[in-house]
């Protein structure tokens, strides 16, 4: 009885419990908003919720309670202070906007209104930070008792609420947005011996770690940027400038950077946890998050069948399947060669958006992609030529081939 | 004159004064369209003079001027245009506000004003509601430019802006008489909206472009046809 009551209660609590509200919920379509952090642009979802349970490996009455904490957090707090706030704020950030369209962007109006809104926003983006780290500390005491090992897993999730306030700087920066635990998280690497899940489970909590330190300072950094910028042009358009806008915009650039060095890095380290099949599979997981422009790559994966299928039918010839092992490895070397220029062209794009002064905009990699990617395809054409024309020999001569 | 063509037209800083610093077009509820400009110097500005006849006689025959200016611009960038009024409170920067809406229109219209603001209200505009930056700057020139969609674009000096989101998205809204909700969320509706969220770029005088950290965001109540938020 106990056990259904345990499994019923997610479900439940999705029928019964109110949802949490966001800032999209009170916005006046057709109206413009004027923006550089967004209050209560994210919040913990229930779905999230169930990840947080699997990350301190809760037991079920722990779980019931946490999920009873959550509701309590969104009926009485979350919930209450958005809808006291969120209209408020729009119509500040709506303000600001109507100012800078019918104002323009260095004039008195707009600062002001900018300013009111900008203010506004980041009280309630550390209104809302703090109503989660109380749930987090409000879990700590729980009944039944949460053990040693998962007081230190409340850790995990104290910064992962202190990178959704850093993530209400909007961004279009992958290097921003990705995290390991959407590939590396809970319900992944199934089949995994317990002492590698832990070993992966303590990596992922020391780049965490590492990434809201850093994703923070970005965050920070973004939003000084945006306020030092508006000085600057509020100067500028009164001849008294004394900043400059590339420097403006180094330092959020080069912690964009920091978190690339470090998604990457972090992601080697755990490739090293597992075994190669699974090595690849995750590897293939990863990139495909952060390059969704190049991965998965159908033709490659086509070329690869066939070369595998080429290698199992060639089985009784070993001069022939001698030869399409070699032309699998040189395919697989090249396109890896020729993969790696096209995630440089993507970083060298994220790199100048970035630099927040250069003519490239998130949106213009997708035209400046394609004659790289062509490459790529005719790649694989090639290579699927190649082991067609070997069979074909083979088939015309076979005492060419077979031993 | 091609389009291609438009961004080299230089800036005649000698003839006309300082450039501009900024132009902006806005679309207030889905149809009505402001253009505005704010100028560099206010101090440099006074030094503009008129030319030609008296300013009392010439203010008529110069609005009629600006509109058949901006008439022309608007249909080449925005095909049917409907002029609804033309409110010139000062004239300050109505030159300065022409030339960055359209170039060529620039090119033929020569006589300088003093005032201050021009406000031109324009009337079923399509695609609309896009903030533009539209002046470009490099090398110690600015650059007019010509707006063919998304962002300001004149060439190789263009500062379109940074698109974030442009998607279909949801949103609840309070129920009401004849509204068709997805589903249930808590007491309200989910309808399909679409989203358009940018990152605003400005030009600016030593690098051409510059990032202003200001994201800007419009919902729309329906998902547009494309699918997209952003027109």
């Amino acid at each position: 009885m106990n056990l259904i009551v345990h499994c019923l209660a997610p479900l439940l609590a999705c029928f019964l419990g109110d949802d949490p509200k966001l800032l999209k919920d009170y916005v006046e379509p057709e109206v413009g908003y004027a923006h550089v952090a967004l209050p209560f642009e994210s919040v913990l979802t229930r779905s999230e919720l169930s990840d947080w349970i699997g990350i301190l490996d809760a037991t079920p009455e722990q779980a019931t309670a946490i999920r009873l904490l959550y509701d309590e957090f969104v009926e009485q707090r979350h919930n209450p202070l958005v809808h006291r706030t969120a209209v408020e704020y729009l119509a500040r950030s709506a303000a600001a906007s109507s100012a800078l369209q019918s104002h323009g962007m260095t004039s008195d109006e707009f600062r002001a209104a900018w300013k009111r809104a900008e203010q506004r926003g980041r009280t309630l983006i550390a209104s809302a930070a703090q109503a989660e780290l109380q749930l987090i500390d409000s879990i700590e005491s729980i009944e039944p008792e949460l053990a040693s090992e998962q007081i230190d897993a409340l850790a995990v999730l104290r910064g992962i609420a202190s990178r959704r306030a850093a993530h209400a700087v909007p961004s279009s920066s992958r290097w921003v947005k990705f995290e390991l635990r959407q590939v590396w998280g809970e319900r992944t690497c199934p089949g995994q011996p317990e002492p590698d899940r832990l070993i992966i489970r303590n990596q992922l909590a020391e780049y965490e770690h590492e990434l809201t330190d850093v994703l923070c300072q970005w965050s920070r950094a973004r939003q000084r940027a945006a306020w030092d910028m508006q000085e600057y042009l509020f100067n500028d358009a009164r001849e008294s400038t004394a900043l400059d806008p590339a420097r403006i915009w180094e330092r959020s650039a080069k912690l964009t950077k920091q978190l690339r060095d470090l998604h990457l890095r972090a992601n080697e380290q755990l490739l090293m946890l597992v075994d190669a099949r699974l090595a690849n599979a995750m590897r293939l997981a990863v990139f495909t998050r952060l390059y969704p422009e190049l991965y998965p790559d159908t033709a490659y994966e086509r070329v690869i069948a066939q070369l595998t299928e080429a290698i199992f039918s060639a089985a009784d010839a070993e001069d022939l399947r001698g030869r399409i092992m070699e032309l699998r490895d040189e395919f697989e070397l090249r396109y890896r060669e020729m993969s790696k220029q096209l995630e440089q062209v993507c970083v060298d794009w994220d790199d100048d958006v970035a630099t927040g002064v250069g003519p490239a905009t998130s949106q213009g990699l997708a035209s400046d992609l394609p004659p790289y990617r062509e490459a790529r395809e005719k790649l694989c054409e090639d290579f699927a030529k190649r082991c067609a024309e070997a069979l074909a020999a083979q088939q015309r001569d076979p005492r060419d081939s077979s031993k | 004159m091609r389009a291609d063509e438009w961004g080299e037209h230089r800036y005649q800083s000698e003839l006309f004064g300082p450039p501009e610093k900024q132009c902006e077009r806005r679309l207030v509820q889905g149809k009505i369209t402001r253009f505005l400009l704010t100028q560099r110097s206010a101090r440099r500005q006074t030094a503009v003079t008129t030319r030609g006849a008296a300013r009392g006689d010439a203010y008529g025959y110069e609005r009629n001027r600006i509109l058949d200016a901006l008439k022309r611009g608007g249909s080449q960038m925005f095909g049917k245009i409907e002029m609804k009024s033309i409110t010139i409170r000062t004239w300050k920067h109505a030159r300065d506000a022409l030339h960055c809406f359209n170039p060529m229109a620039r090119a033929e219209y020569h006589l300088a004003l003093a005032g201050s603001v021009l406000f031109v209200t324009l009337g079923a505009v399509t695609p609309p509601e896009v903030i533009q930056p539209c002046c470009c700057y490099r090398e110690n020139q600015t650059f007019a430019c010509y707006i063919p969609g998304m962002g300001a674009s004149c060439g190789d000096y263009s500062c379109p802006h940074d698109i974030l989101t442009s998607e279909p998205v949801t949103r609840c809204v309070t129920a009401s008489v004849g509204e068709r909700g997805k589903r249930n969320c808590d007491a309200h509706y989910e309808v399909p909206a679409s989203l358009c969220e940018m990152l605003l770029k400005t030009c600016q005088p030593t690098s051409g472009c510059a990032s202003t950290g200001i994201v800007h965001r419009i919902y729309y109540a329906n998902q547009r046809v494309s699918g997209l938020g952003c027109p």
